[in-house]
């Protein structure tokens, strides 16, 4: 209880509610911009926030994920793009109450509807954490490296396009992950000799690379778009107290759906968004409006996302199981501040752990201010074009992964890991996995060793526990779960 | 779409025949978990190239480098090799000056907005990394 109270006066702390308030607004622009994600956006701030202490610093990529989210819904609803792939539902019934002169209306629905999506999810956040990672406690070596299997078969087989490919990409990740010395025996292993590699590729620079410089590279290969419109309009963003009224069923339901669909590991918000917006449009009374801009619409879709950054966070932190491809970057922001998912994070480093939870509300209530008062200005913001932008992420990748180790060599492992993910991204294959084979390997690898050290050869240890048995069978559901998330996206479109 | 699948196809298996030829260099004990990993990659290549041949061949012109921009492409990838290639030798600011105007002026961006941006964004990594973080940026003959 202690650390609780602690985390909420340190997250009130001027420098957490400055990095909050300076995080949550750069989070919004990066969202805002379409072709930039909240996963390029975390990914580039990591190296800022390791010169910060570790709760401010996981503050600051919490407040850049919960902007980001929301972000996304400026552009669906001003210039009907959207900004991230998340707000692909919300462009539905945005985009047409902008046509009607609402744009204002549509974007307050979506900043109140994100609020309390995100504030709520926090519930969740809080509640089932510490259980989680207590449960971690009972797990030995063979448990670990199942843990880390079903990490990979989830986000290998639900965030990929095919689950062959996103298997690929986890297999490409573990032998990317075998880099640097024997964690065992301490031989180098594909290193070439050199003293660089043997800790193993440097986590920052590779995520900026397969991230962020890989975004570059896919905005260059694009036609400039240079003359980016939207609408500009005059109505209050505020809501009447009768549309809040309107819109908060819908916003408490979409916000449990989003926080199922966070905790579950691969889900992501895309999926949920569209889940919220179907069942908005199921339960309400004005059916005929759907499709012809109803905020019922757009409170679905945005209080869902952004329900699913409380939610995702929970395997991320308890297990070291992102719940999507952001929490797969925020996982290795998490280790680069020296914490590793599980039960220390709430025992050990529990102060870190809390202060971190209270500023992601304090992120949340930032969101709704910014929102209500800044859409304008985020939203014009959103038309600086890519010839613009491209350059200048390239050149906060290089300072970025600079910063980390004040290494060239870092900068040049960033630019081969951009090409590799812009390849990667082409050929459909999943960057998100490989970034969690990369954090997941060592430890599955250690597990399965130091295992089979303990029962000397005997592969029956893998099977003997009952947490094991259950890791088992939750990896195989995993490999077969991409059919039923089909399905539930089909009956959402 | 076939197309790019055989090239997955091609670079998978070379990919796994290197990393198996470089594993097999190693100490047996060490060797162990890298060949299980190959042993994974190949089980999945195998399943990819079966899907690959079992998949009919989709509509022409329907490709992952459809509007692909050529020229823009190679002029930015050129110019951020060159980029990080001296950014050590000039110093962070003077290579992030250069970098940015000829990018931005090749990408075409007005030539006062280009030069705005650039000291704008100088300024804004000066402050942010060097004044708030103090983290040293590449230093070279000049800074």
């Amino acid at each position: 209880m202690n650390d609780v109270v602690y985390g909420v006066i340190k997250a009130l702390s001027i420098t957490n509610l400055f990095a909050a308030f300076a995080s949550v607004a750069l989070g919004i622009i990066i969202g805002a911009l379409p072709g930039l994600t909240a996963a390029m956006g975390v990914a580039l701030l990591i190296p800022i926030t390791f010169g910060m202490s570790p709760s401010t610093g996981l503050i600051t990529l919490a407040g850049v994920y919960c902007g980001a989210i929301f972000g996304g819904s400026i552009s669906a609803i001003l210039i009907n793009t959207p900004g991230t792939p998340a707000a692909a539902a919300t462009v539905i019934e945005g985009y047409q109450l902008t046509l009607k002169g609402k744009a204002g209306k549509a974007l307050g629905t979506a900043v109140i509807a994100s609020f309390i999506g995100g504030i709520l999810s926090s519930i969740p956040l809080y509640l089932f954490s510490p259980p989680l990672a207590k449960l971690a406690l009972k797990f030995g070596p063979a448990e670990y490296f199942w843990l880390s299997i079903f990490g990979l078969t989830i986000i290998a087989g639900v965030s990929s396009k095919s689950i062959i490919k996103g298997l690929i990409s986890g297999a490409l990740g573990l032998m990317l992950s075998t880099i640097g010395m024997d964690p065992m025996l301490g031989v180098p292993r594909f290193t070439f000799g050199s003293p660089y590699l043997i800790s193993g590729l440097p986590i920052t620079a590779t995520l900026i690379g397969l991230f962020s410089m890989s975004q570059v590279l896919i905005l260059a290969e694009e036609k400039i778009v240079s003359g980016r419109k939207f609408v500009d309009f005059e109505d209050k963003v505020m809501l009447s107290k009768d549309e809040i009224k309107k819109i908060m069923p819908t916003c408490l339901r979409s916000t449990v759906i989003g926080s199922i669909i966070g905790i579950l590991p691969g889900a992501g918000a895309t999926i949920a968004s569209f889940i919220g917006y179907n069942e908005a449009k199921r339960f309400s009374k004005n059916k005929d409006e759907f499709g012809k801009g109803a905020i019922e619409g757009v409170a679905g879709a945005e209080a869902a996302n952004n329900a699913v950054t409380g939610g995702s966070l929970i395997p991320t932190l308890t297990l070291g199981i992102p719940g999507e491809s952001v929490t797969a970057v925020l996982l290795g922001g998490l280790i680069i501040q020296g914490l590793q998912p599980g039960p220390d994070l709430f025992t050990v480093h529990g102060k870190i752990t809390y202060t971190f939870f209270a500023g992601f509300i304090v992120v949340n209530i930032f969101m709704l201010i910014l929102g209500l008062f800044g859409s304008k200005i985020f939203a014009r913001i959103s038309l600086v074009p890519d010839n613009i932008l491209i350059p200048l992420i390239f050149s906060l990748c290089t300072v970025g992964s600079y910063a980390i180790n004040n290494q060239l060599a870092d900068v040049w492992i960033m630019f081969a890991f951009g090409i590799f993910g812009y390849f990667v991204r082409k050929l459909d294959l999943n960057p998100a996995a490989i970034v969690l084979a990369l954090i997941l390997g060592p430890i599955g690898e250690t597990g399965l060793r130091r295992a089979l050290i303990l029962s000397h050869g005997s592969i029956g240890i893998l099977f003997s526990s009952v947490i094991s048995k259950v890791l088992i069978l939750l990896s195989i559901f995993s490999l077969f779960s991409p059919f039923l998330m089909e399905r539930m996206q089909r009956s959402g479109d | 779409m076939k197309k790019y699948s055989n090239i997955l196809n091609i670079f998978l298996i070379v990919f796994c025949f290197l990393y198996f030829y470089l594993a097999k260099q190693l100490p047996h004990k060490v060797a162990v978990y890298p060949f299980l990993i190959t042993a994974i990659l190949g089980v999945l290549t195998l399943v990819h190239i079966i899907q690959t041949f079992m998949k009919k061949e989709e509509g022409k012109g329907e490709g992952i480098f459809e509007n692909f921009q050529g020229k823009q492409f190679l002029f930015v990838i050129t110019s951020c090799f060159a980029y990080v290639f001296v950014v050590n030798v000039l110093g962070f600011f003077t290579a992030t000056f250069i970098y940015l105007m000829i990018t931005l002026v090749g990408l075409r961006v007005n030539k006062y907005i280009a030069l705005i941006t650039t000291i704008g964004f100088c300024i804004g990594v000066y402050f942010i990394f060097c004044s708030f973080l103090k983290v040293p940026l590449p230093k070279g003959f000049i800074i």
